[in-house]
């Protein structure tokens, strides 16, 4: 079908297009009419003129206005209202005797376009979607407003994320990276490959740090810590990582070229912190143990921290202040250690530690007085094993206290024995801070009384380190015991304090000089006079002295000569299993036998 | 619903009872870290939730609340970016309203994802009937809220009764009712 003519009545050309301009070409263009939105707008402006007077055609630019070749063209037009800032966009059509039409709507320039013209959607056409133009812009910018609040939220988010990181991964109070941090970052360096370099690990820890918050206060403690730390970072930040792992524990990881550039780094670093400081007015030295490991083949931060701390603990186990490498011996002493470690508590459970004996002797008149009780490992793998060796694992292991007292039971069961085989001694067994516990009187005197051997031939022999730890109750055992007769002796006497409070304060019935005051006779006089000194002291408060480390006659014969009643040593006796000991004391020859 | 419902919900517990109750109104509705943004589409299960929770919170039963809310969504819809398109939608309250399905037709176009209420206005010897159609339930005292918004929006006096409901009727409908201004010259004569 070919619609050759459509009528439309006023009203239905309104209804489809409110804002049409009707145009009579033999007129000279003049509107005859216009749709009811358009003349909402311009009103009665447009009578009696042309479509030019009121509206200026816009687009395309340099058109000319020539209805016949405009209603022919597919183009769209854009007129300007001349009065308003309306603008209307649409198309001619061609009716009977020179009309023309305008079909448009309004051009939507600005979300404001509608209100400014004074129009609402029921201006338009139902199906003209020119409206449609504004709520779509409308949306979008309800859609960018949402966009910026979620890139807020999500900066928000980053901006936390990162602080938390900054916190989670820096040490609060020196502003260093922390543990966290190191093993984070550590662990990176340690997986990349760095071709010809050296990865070194260093592990520093202040000697003396406790002193100085304990002398100074924390206050100047934390200060000693930030500068130590801002020292670390300045001499190893261009070659690696620093970071505070706890206390006063500082750990570095870097790459250097080699071993040489390592050691030079390493020096510097002991150097720097080592410097002078002043902290809260204090002028202070701080030095650290340092331990360093510089292995090809670290596997993992675990590892490499190991064998840093290892190097530092061996380190100080020599010298404090001193720098210590790492070293293969190292680990396989470590590894020697924890085997030694996982075997001690076995050991004292199958009676491989047992003691030994070592004679003291009465030098007035003399015959051996007692014997030394001193604990010898017999290991299975490992042979005859001193208590230097295991006696810090037993320790370790928390088994010193069962160590303790097996021993003590073994010499007094030895005792018992030589008192059937008709030899009267005494017994001295040392017992560590850790093994005086409650009820350790009544187990002492229930053994004794078992073995019907007197208190008082039994002597408790402990440091004066031990007694240093001592509280309110480990006090009253030992007054206890010493109630009961058994008598305390201090042993290593003046190697520690030496002090006379303690002779004072505790029931203490008699010293033990420590061995090294003989080191050197006759050459180190000083000693031989604090020998004299203790002994003169000594004898005014009633205590009886035994000086240890007699090794030759002449040592013997200078300590008779001064008046010390006991001795003991190499010069008598080693250390020997019990049943060596008597077979000892038969070819034992007295001293003035021997002068002679 | 999209986020700018939910959003008109939290402004209207905001500036009525503060930032504080509109957070303890989220953690009753078990939506604490709930982030609105306007063009989101929500499901209507989060609607119901915190406008029941904004109940709860601040003791008001859900028929006030949701009357109050439709007087809060007029002035909340006017300022919140659809105002040009608000005032597209009509001269006056009775024009606003026969435009309301047009416009709600167009904004559909927007936001596809809505499904916009109707509304048919028919006049009648005391008034205007309109009957609210909608897909889901319980919000006519909603519409009761916003055609009083809409008529202080216009300076209009009116006044509205809710005379058929969904449960009873199978639609609501209210008849609207224009109030006679009083010419302050009759009272004198009157008197």
């Amino acid at each position: 079908m070919h619609l050759e003519q459509a009528v439309f009545s006023n009203s239905e050309l309104n209804r489809v297009f409110p804002f049409h301009i009707a145009i009579c070409k033999k007129s000279s263009n003049v509107i005859v009419g216009v749709g009811a939105s358009l003349q909402k707008v311009i009103g009665d402006s447009w009578h009696n003129n042309s479509l030019d007077q009121i509206f200026e055609l816009a687009r395309p630019r340099n058109t000319e206005l020539d209805l016949d070749a405009m209603t022919a063209s597919d183009k769209t037009f854009v007129f300007h209202h001349r009065f308003s800032p309306l603008s209307l966009r649409g198309l001619f059509v061609a009716l009977l005797d020179n009309q023309f039409i305008f079909i448009c709507s309004v051009e939507v320039m600005t979300q404001n376009t509608l209100k400014e013209l004074g129009l609402g959607i029921s201006n338009f056409a139902k199906n003209d979607p020119t409206p449609d133009i504004i709520i779509l812009h409308q949306f979008r910018d309800l859609q960018l407003l949402d966009q910026q609040k979620q890139i807020e939220e999500l900066r928000k988010l980053v901006v936390a994320r990162d602080t938390f990181d900054q916190y989670a991964n820096t040490d609060a109070m020196t502003g260093i990276g922390n543990r966290r941090h190191f093993w984070a970052q550590g662990s990176t360096m340690l997986n990349e490959v760095s071709e010809g370099q050296k990865t070194t690990i260093l592990l520093l820890d202040l000697d003396g740090f406790k002193a100085i918050n304990d002398t100074y206060g924390h206050d100047v403690g934390d200060e000693v810590l930030k500068v130590v730390a801002t020292r670390c970072q300045q001499t190893v930040s261009d070659h690696g990582i620093v970071s505070r792992l706890g206390g006063d524990e500082f750990v570095a990881l870097f790459r250097l070229d080699n071993l040489n550039a390592v050691g030079a780094l390493v020096s510097s670093l002991m150097d720097a912190i080592s410097a002078p400081m002043v902290c809260m007015n204090r002028h202070l030295v701080v030095r650290p143990s340092i331990g360093v490991s510089s292995l090809d083949n670290m596997q993992s931060m675990d590892e490499a921290i190991h064998y840093a701390d290892l190097a530092m603990y061996e380190g100080r186990k020599k010298s404090k202040g001193t720098i210590s490498w790492f070293t293969p011996e190292m680990q396989a002493n470590e590894d020697h250690r924890k085997s030694l470690l996982s075997d001690i508590a076995q050991g004292i459970q199958n009676r491989d530690v047992i003691p030994y004996f070592q004679p003291i002797v009465d030098i007035r008149k003399q015959c051996v007085y007692g014997y030394e009780a001193l604990a010898r490992w017999e290991h299975p793998i490992h042979g005859l094993m001193f208590p230097g060796e295991f006696i810090e694992l037993a320790a370790e292991a928390g088994c010193l206290h069962e160590l303790d007292y097996w021993i003590l039971e073994s010499a007094l069961d030895q005792l018992a024995v030589w008192d059937q085989q008709g030899s009267k001694f005494s017994i001295h067994v040392n017992f560590c801070g850790t093994s005086i516990r409650h009820g350790l009187d009544k187990k002492i005197m229930k053994l004794l009384s078992e073995r019907r051997i007197k208190a008082s031939r039994l002597m408790l022999e402990l440091t004066e380190t031990t007694l240093l730890e001592f509280e309110a109750p480990e006090k009253k055992i030992l007054n206890d015991l010493a109630a009961q007769g058994v008598i305390i002796q201090l042993d290593d006497f003046g190697t520690g304090y030496s002090s006379l409070t303690h002779l004072h304060n505790f029931p203490v019935n008699g010293v033990k000089l420590d061995r090294s005051f003989l080191l050197n006779y006759p050459n180190n006089k000083r000693c031989l006079a604090l020998i004299k000194s203790v002994l003169g002291m000594t004898q005014h408060l009633d205590m009886t002295v035994v000086t240890e480390g007699i090794e030759t006659l002449e040592q013997l014969q200078w300590i008779e000569s001064i008046g010390c009643r006991y001795g003991q040593g190499y010069y008598f006796g080693k250390p020997a299993p019990a049943q060596e000991c008597l077979v000892a004391l038969e070819s034992w020859v007295p001293t003035h036998e021997k002068a002679a | 619903m999209y986020g700018l419902v939910n959003k008109a919900v939290e402004d209207l517990v905001i500036s009525s009872a503060g930032l504080e109750t509109w957070q303890r109104v989220k953690a009753h509705a078990a939506l604490e870290n709930l982030q609105l943004l306007d063009t989101t589409n929500y499901e209507d299960e989060i609607t119901y939730s915190l406008v029941h929770s904004a109940s709860a919170i601040l003791d008001m039963p859900v028929d006030v609340l949701l009357h109050a809310f439709g007087r809060h969504w007029v002035l909340y819809t006017g300022e919140a970016g659809w105002a040009k398109l608000f005032s597209a939608g009509g001269d006056d309250f009775v024009s606003f309203l026969e435009n309301l399905d047009e416009m709600h037709a167009r904004v559909n176009m927007a936001m596809p994802d809505g499904r916009m209420p109707g509304f048919s206005l028919t006049e009648n010897n005391t008034g205007f009937m309109l009957d609210y159609h909608s897909s889901r339930q319980g919000f006519a005292p909603m519409v009761l809220g916003v055609l009083e918004g809409l008529a202080e929006q216009f300076e209009e006096d009116w006044t509205f009764e809710h005379v058929d409901t969904r449960e009873q009727h199978g639609l609501d409908t209210f008849q609207l009712i224009r109030e006679t201004p009083v010419v302050v010259g009759n009272l004198r004569n009157a008197s």
